[in-house]
């Protein structure tokens, strides 16, 4: 390498340094601004920093920010996200109507007879302690004081409002007989 | 070998007086010839009274509409000293040509001309400098092409001070000469009067109290940081072309 280019080399070298230097003094400077800024109780006086030319872009982005946590939190929105797919429900309701009416009119039965079965279906099983007379109303509608066995079965199948136990009982004459009986009643002569 | 650099675009306003300007930074000897109608290059030789000077200007006094009615003879006639000045440097040296002046100039380097140089061992190098105007593509177009039979080494400059020049466009300007960039840079007015008015030249020894009383703290040290930071980006653009003329 000639003299020439070698001074060449050294005269970029001390370019770039001192270019170095200037904007390394330019942000410590600013850094010093910032932090005085941030230092004032005045939300005021720190909005008007924004202004200063003398603070970097990161710097003034940093004020910014303290600036903005200051203010008060925005009201509750709903998401984007979730209005975005209610718009896309009902835009798919209008275009596939049909489907939807046929899933109504095969889910209403399928919900009744659901109903019945979950209410005709047995919660618990006891046995009868003694022997006893209960007045039962069978599937035909008449009602029969029938004697029922010690240690015979009985299905609770469900609770009333008032707190009562509806129970249902097997008559190999009759079929299924209901009988409504208290808790204490259920208590004393059954034994789950 | 001695070798020259042009520095050249007929197109004026594009940051050729500039960008020789950084060529002059990187190589701090080598001496200038400047042709333009006044001198504007004269930070280097500011209050020198005696002994030899660094910039030699040479004035073209033809104006536009006179070079085009003579077909580029009215300037031609002024370049006889430019070209007697060009053959007898002994250093590495920077010929700034102004606007309206480099279609003439590079026009009259005939195989004559070219041998002579080669003959006295000088070699020659173009810069020229691109920006986004159509003028100033074609016109860097025309020299590029003018100059292909002569030139040893060719640089483009692309200055972005109008915008960005469509790469595609600018690869078929260039042809085979090395394209640098030189990137656009916002100013404050203080900071172009003083870069009108010193060049780069005093921008290393800039500190921020010397403008500290005039515009206070804060916008002495951004014109500060701003002026060292162009100084490098030209010196940067030109960097090929110095390296060149250094070797």
């Amino acid at each position: 390498m000639n003299q020439r280019l070698a001074t060449l080399v050294k005269r970029f070298a001390t370019a770039k340094a001192d270019v170095d230097a200037s904007n390394r003094e330019f942000r410590e400077a600013s850094a010093r601004k910032l932090a005085r800024l941030l230092a004032l109780p005045d939300p005021a006086a720190r909005l008007a920093g924004l202004k200063d030319p003398a603070l970097t872009p990161y710097d003034r982005d940093r004020l910014e920010q303290t600036i903005a946590n200051l203010l008060p939190r925005r009201r509750f929105r709903i998401p984007r996200s979730l209005t975005d797919t209610m718009h896309t429900s009902l835009r798919h309701a209008r275009y596939h109507w049909r489907g939807l009416v046929l899933l109504g009119l095969i889910s209403i039965p399928v919900t009744v007879i659901g109903r019945i079965a979950a209410s005709n279906t047995g919660q618990s099983m006891g046995k009868f302690n003694n022997n006893l007379d209960i007045s039962w109303r069978f599937t035909d509608g008449h009602s029969e004081t029938h004697t029922v066995p010690a240690k015979s079965a009985v299905v609770v199948t469900g609770r009333l409002p008032n707190g009562d136990y509806r129970l249902r009982y097997w008559s190999a004459i009759d079929g299924y007989g209901v009988a409504v009986v208290s808790p204490e009643t259920l208590d004393r002569i059954t034994k789950f | 070998m001695t070798r020259i650099l042009l520095v050249a675009q007929e197109t004026g306003g594009v940051g050729k007086s500039m960008l020789a300007r950084g060529v002059a930074e990187a190589i701090p000897d080598a001496p200038i010839i400047e042709i333009e109608s006044t001198q504007r290059i004269r930070e280097y030789d500011h209050g020198k009274t005696k002994g030899s000077k660094r910039v030699a200007h040479f004035p073209v006094r033809a104006d536009r509409a006179s070079i085009d009615r003579t077909g580029g003879q009215a300037a031609r006639a002024e370049f006889d000293a430019v070209i007697n000045a060009m053959v007898s440097v002994t250093m590495p040296s920077i010929v700034d040509i102004g606007a309206n002046t480099a279609g003439s100039l590079l026009g009259s380097f005939d195989d004559e001309f070219v041998a002579g140089l080669a003959e006295a061992g000088i070699e020659i190098g173009l810069l020229v400098v691109v920006t986004s105007d159509a003028s100033a593509l074609t016109d860097g177009a025309k020299l590029l092409a003018q100059s292909k039979r002569w030139t040893n080494a060719r640089f483009v400059v692309e200055n972005k001070l109008r915008g960005d020049v469509d790469s595609a466009m600018l690869k078929k300007v260039a042809d085979d000469a090395e394209i640098t960039m030189l990137a656009k840079w916002e100013f404050e007015p203080r900071t172009v009067g003083f870069l009108q008015a010193t060049g780069l030249y005093a921008i290393p020894g800039l500190k921020t109290s010397d403008f500290q009383k005039e515009c206070g703290f804060s916008e002495a040290r951004r014109m500060v940081s701003d002026l060292k930071g162009f100084r490098l980006a030209v010196m940067e653009a030109v960097r090929p072309a110095a390296v060149w003329l250094a070797s």
